[in-house]
């Protein structure tokens, strides 16, 4: 099947935000390009099985967090010490998403279990559905709902923030103008 | 942020609520600048006298069994953005050149071999 140009602009434009989910998940943006071009390559050998009118971006988010989950058991079973050189390799990128000011954050969220980080990201960054987050993570939805719900709590005491007030009145400012701008 | 305002409506109607751990409950909670929102979710573990009378209504409505550690709305909203800020700066960055090509390159394979 020739690829259709819609599907190709709807596949381009979820790139960008399938990047930044990667990101979260590997914490190594080499790592996670990598991660997205597997995706990528997998959803593109089977767009046949894309039901067209559902979610495309939804549809490569699940390819990408299958393949992420189950390279990763895979790593887990071949290489012994996994888990220390995945920390030294999260540790050797320090500045993933280059500004400093996300730094407290982002060492925050790296301290969330990862099926925590992961609803959180899908739910409150991606803008998905707790439906459709439900259904990228094939769990129920009221188990998205409570892993969000854990991760916000978590989050809150990692930064030590019990109210709004706690965060600096021009931290969320600068964090904004620096996201919406250059 | 109607995408905030969403979610948190959706998070606030799901009724799912797990342990609040170690929140200095001695710290934020009476702070009068800070409106009920952040107040109804910290001072649950407040002692019952403590709370005013729309903050213990909203007590008495959760599932009973269920431990209240809801984050105030004002709180959630930081925290949302935050995650946002950090997101959208790798999302800023779009399409980087090599996803272009294999998808291009993908386009006109599939062209020459007829799949």
């Amino acid at each position: 099947m020739a690829m259709d140009d819609s599907v190709r602009k709807a596949v381009l434009s979820a790139v960008p935000s399938l990047r930044a989910f990667a990101i979260s998940l590997c914490g190594n943006v080499d790592r996670a390009d990598d991660l997205v071009q597997e995706t990528l390559l997998r959803a593109l050998a089977n767009i046949d099985s894309f039901q067209p009118g559902t979610n495309m971006s939804a549809w490569l988010f699940t390819i990408l967090r299958n393949h992420f989950r189950s390279e990763y058991r895979k790593r887990r079973r071949e290489v012994e010490d996994t888990d220390g050189h995945h920390a030294e390799s999260l540790k050797s990128q320090p500045d993933q998403y280059g500004h400093v000011e996300f730094r407290e954050f982002r060492e925050a969220l790296a301290q969330l279990p990862s099926d925590q980080r992961e609803a959180l990201i899908l739910v409150g960054a991606s803008g998905f559905s707790y439906e459709e987050a439900a259904g990228i993570c094939g769990c129920a939805v009221g188990t998205i709902k409570s892993r969000v719900n854990r991760a916000r709590t978590r989050l809150a005491e990692l930064l030590h923030v019990n109210s709004a007030e706690d965060f600096g009145p021009d931290e969320t400012t600068r964090a904004i103008l620096a996201s919406g701008g250059e | 942020m109607a995408i905030n305002a969403t979610v948190s409506k959706k998070f606030r109607s799901g009724g799912t609520i797990c342990a609040v751990r170690g929140f200095d409950t001695t710290k934020g909670v009476t702070d009068p600048h800070l409106g009920s929102a952040v107040g109804l979710s910290m001072n649950e573990r407040k002692p019952v006298g403590q709370q005013n009378p729309m903050e213990a209504a909203a007590t008495r409505n959760k599932k009973s069994n269920s431990k209240p550690a809801k984050l105030g709305r004002d709180v959630q909203a930081r925290l949302g953005q935050q995650l946002r800020a950090m997101y959208d700066e790798v999302v800023n960055q779009g399409v980087p050149d090599r996803f272009n090509e294999i998808i291009d390159r993908l386009k006109s394979d599939e062209k020459k071999d007829g799949h």
